[in-house]
């Protein structure tokens, strides 16, 4: 606009104007990371995660080779393969996208699995009790054949509605929101079985083979049913194992069971291989380390690329780069520096704009051409200059060249009106306020007024940004040489933290939500500033860090054939290392040891009564020995 | 065309818009943030260059417009409305209170006529050029420009002079 026209608004006017609405102007990063949510809830495991290969395929959706259409089925019908696994599910997300009818398909496909799981898995039980008793009456005399058939008929007779019971429970249970439930009736179902096994064995009707059919398919369907129920409530669990590991146990046990008759047959060995494929398939996330090594986070941060979300891929480069700086490890910062020069050249596409090199010469040696241009730019990204300033890729002369000290977002900073107010989107101004500490002329007064104004910035929980601000807030006070006393600012985080804390209800538990009031949802970034603070404050003793452990875990966990994380699963990885090296676990006794990994000390239960139940049938059809008790 | 770009560019503008068709700020955001989901699994769709306002402001607009109208269906549907009030947005967030010239300010914004403020929210949410709010709203930018005219006139009694700057080290 032009100043000088009278018909149009001043910039003095238009800045009046943003600060009344300052309150209702939505946060870049808070809106962003909520439509990235949105739309992670859209497509689950798409790519918008900030895969490389996301990104590709929306700039280059046009030319994008047509999917094989039956791979795109496949995807659609195996849905417990597509969650996780964000490269593996690019197929499953086109056809969100195109056909939105498959999609139906597969979210019906999820409980109608399950429960079609749990229907075969009680009919072959009945079918394989039932045809060992028929084969085995006819080798039998035939006084103990009628009294074998005598003795199951009246075992049913007594326990029949017990077991209707508990396959109502069973299927009762899945609707509920705790997988321990499921578990304790399968455990309590598995007892049953074991016991009858052993009556049966007794009365000489059953035969290992059977038996281990029998719990090989209980088991064999138990991975998918655990892996089903874990999509709809990842990362409830206080458990310091990773969650895949129930299903891999109880896949492992399914071969074992295959494995475990005296006489077992060639197809034996082919189902045990079957199990053994589905355990890795579900479970094999257990078998690689959920903690990014630092070789993977130097070469992460050395091939850093663009993104759809460049915001985004700033942020998890920059936190990845600070966790490996204070760790005391280098790396290259050439890819990086490339990338700020092409931001500040409006390259968003890295498609060679020739601006780029004259601003990274700029940047480098100062040469003014580069200035120069993006002085005639539209604007400056701040964001992308905030996150680099942060990590120093900026050399603070620059920095101070880039900072116009007569604009308005310049002065406003310092303006001594403004030192009771906070400062509108700390992520913006961060940069502006490094590039006033780099000119070295702020006076005493000057950042007592700073810091006034970061302390009024603390967040009223309304916003979107609440925990980030702190995190923001905190490294400005360093910035500035006003660090928070942990002992006056505790109480203060602890709130925050406590009200942001997602435990129990919503979508993804057991991390932090940018405002719990409004999304109900963990959110990876918030999660990470949160234990950022913690680092500094403390733990609130309200939060319980296995939880946390257990969320950053499942975020941060790649399948094990996976060639490498995603950016989003390498900053879940970086708050896990943060969590576990720098704050630690508190001590767990004996019963709360049990009580949070009761899931998978269950699963191993199943998998040692189902073992002990093929143990103690007979190889071979036998005459009863005692007299039946039923 | 890239989805980073796209928010930046039409986050503000089309939050305003949602506000100015009478949804509350918080409710704005979150209908924008549908907006912009279903342009991304919807792109295909989007057969225009990806650098000309005018087309993508008609594309979002028109996905807006679905938008709010299942919104307010679903607000039919159930009336436990969780949005802040405007008030509570404009109250002040950080220990020292808002001014009291930008809360009358806001007040006269809120009261100007829906086309007027509508166009103020956009433009001057975060500094959005005129050529967006065109494209979102359908209308010349010559029509904007005469939009804010008329709002500037109308707030011409609640915009102090520009203030001096003091502080700054020299």
């Amino acid at each position: 606009m032009n100043s000088e026209d009278p018909k149009h608004f001043t910039p003095a006017e238009s800045a009046q104007i943003r600060a009344a609405l300052a309150p209702c102007r939505p946060d870049p990063e808070a809106f962003e990371a909520a439509v990235r949510a949105k739309l992670d809830a859209a497509m689950p495991g798409a790519g918008s995660d900030g895969s490389a290969e996301s990104a590709d395929r929306f700039d280059e959706v046009d030319d994008a080779p047509p999917t094989d259409s039956r791979l795109l089925r496949a995807a659609s019908f195996v849905p417990f393969l597509s969650a996780d696994a964000p490269s593996q599910a690019a197929g499953a997300g086109t056809v969100f996208s195109k056909w939105s009818w498959m999609s139906v398909l597969a979210i019906l496909a999820l409980p109608v699995v399950t429960v079609a799981m749990l229907f075969i898995t009680f009919f072959v039980s009945f079918w394989s009790v039932h045809a060992t008793h028929t084969d085995n009456a006819g080798k039998l005399r035939r006084p103990a054949a009628l009294e074998a058939r005598m003795r199951v008929k009246a075992w049913w007779a007594q326990h029949f509605k017990a077991a209707l019971v508990v396959a109502a429970l069973l299927l009762v249970s899945l609707t509920t929101r705790d997988v321990t439930i499921f578990l304790y009736l399968m455990t309590a179902a598995m007892l049953a079985f074991a016991w009858l096994i052993a009556l049966m064995a007794r009365w000489g009707l059953a035969t290992q083979t059977r038996v281990a059919a029998t719990a090989f398919w209980g088991l064999f369907f138990g991975v998918q049913a655990m892996q089903t129920l874990r999509l709809w409530v990842p990362g409830t669990q206080s458990s310091a194992f990773p969650v895949e590991a129930l299903p891999l146990s109880l896949g492992i046990g399914a071969a074992v069971c295959a494995l475990a008759p005296r006489n077992r047959a060639v197809p034996s060995f082919v189902l045990a291989a079957f199990a053994l494929l589905m355990a890795a398939l579900t479970g094999g996330g257990a078998l690689r380390s959920a903690r990014p090594s630092t070789e993977e986070l130097t070469a992460r941060c050395e091939q850093f690329g663009r993104d759809i979300f460049t915001q985004t891929m700033w942020r998890e480069w920059t936190l990845c780069a600070d966790w490996l700086r204070e760790e005391g490890h280098t790396f290259d910062t050439t890819r990086a520096e490339h990338l700020i020069a092409a931001a500040l050249a409006g390259d968003r596409d890295e498609r060679g704009d020739p601006n780029t090199s004259v601003i990274a010469d700029w940047l480098r040696s100062g040469d003014p051409a580069g200035l120069e241009i993006i002085r005639n730019g539209e604007r400056l990204p701040a964001y992308e200059l905030s996150y680099a300033s942060r990590a120093g890729l900026i050399p603070d002369a620059r920095l101070v060249e880039l900072l116009d000290p007569e604009s308005y977002a310049a002065t406003s900073l310092l303006d001594p009106r403004s030192r009771s107010h906070e400062i509108s989107s700390l992520g913006q101004s961060e940069w502006r306020i490094r590039a006033l500490l780099a000119t070295g002329e702020l006076g005493v007064e000057e950042v007592d007024h700073l810091e006034h104004r970061l302390h009024a910035s603390w967040p009223a929980l309304d916003g979107f940004s609440n925990i980030q601000s702190i995190r923001l807030i905190v490294m400005l006070c360093d910035a500035i040489g006003r660090p928070l006393d942990p002992e006056t600012w505790r109480a203060s985080v602890h709130d925050v933290l406590r009200r942001c804390w997602q435990d129990h209800s919503g979508f993804r538990p057991g991390g932090f939500s940018s405002n719990i009031e409004k999304l109900k949802s963990s959110d990876l970034h918030v999660t990470h500033d949160a234990v950022v603070l913690m680092e500094r404050f403390g733990a609130p003793p309200e939060i319980d860090l296995y939880r946390l452990g257990a969320y950053l875990d499942s975020q941060a966990r790649v399948l094990f054939i996976a060639p490498r994380r995603h950016w989003m699963q390498e900053a879940a990885g970086v708050a896990l290392l943060r969590l576990e090296d720098r704050i630690g676990y508190p001590s767990r006794g004996v019963f709360e040891f049990i009580l949070a990994e009761r899931m998978l000390l269950g699963g191993l239960l199943v998998v040692v009564l189902a073992v002990f139940a093929i143990r103690r049938a007979p190889v071979e059809p036998r005459s009863p020995r005692t007299r039946p008790t039923p | 065309m890239d989805f980073d770009a796209l928010i930046h560019r039409f986050r503000a503008p089309l939050t305003g818009l949602l506000a100015g068709l009478g949804l509350g700020w918080g409710d704005a955001q979150d209908v924008a943030q549908d907006v912009f989901v279903a342009a991304y699994l919807g792109q295909e769709a989007y057969r225009g260059p990806a650098d000309d306002p005018v087309r993508v402001g008609r594309w979002l607009r028109g996905i807006a417009r679905n938008k709010v109208r299942e919104f307010r269906r679903a607000q039919g549907r159930s009336r436990a409305s969780e949005d802040l009030a405007p008030e509570q947005l404009a109250a002040p967030q950080a220990p020292g209170g808002a001014d009291p010239a930008h809360a009358a300010l806001r007040r006269a914004i809120d009261a100007l006529p829906e086309k007027l403020r509508t166009v103020v929210y956009m433009h001057h949410l975060e500094e959005t050029g005129v050529g967006e709010v065109a494209g979102l709203l359908g209308i010349s930018a010559r029509a904007v420009e005469g939009r804010l005219y008329r709002a500037r006139a109308q707030l011409r009694d609640h915009l102090q002079p520009a203030p001096t700057v003091e502080g700054r080290a020299s």
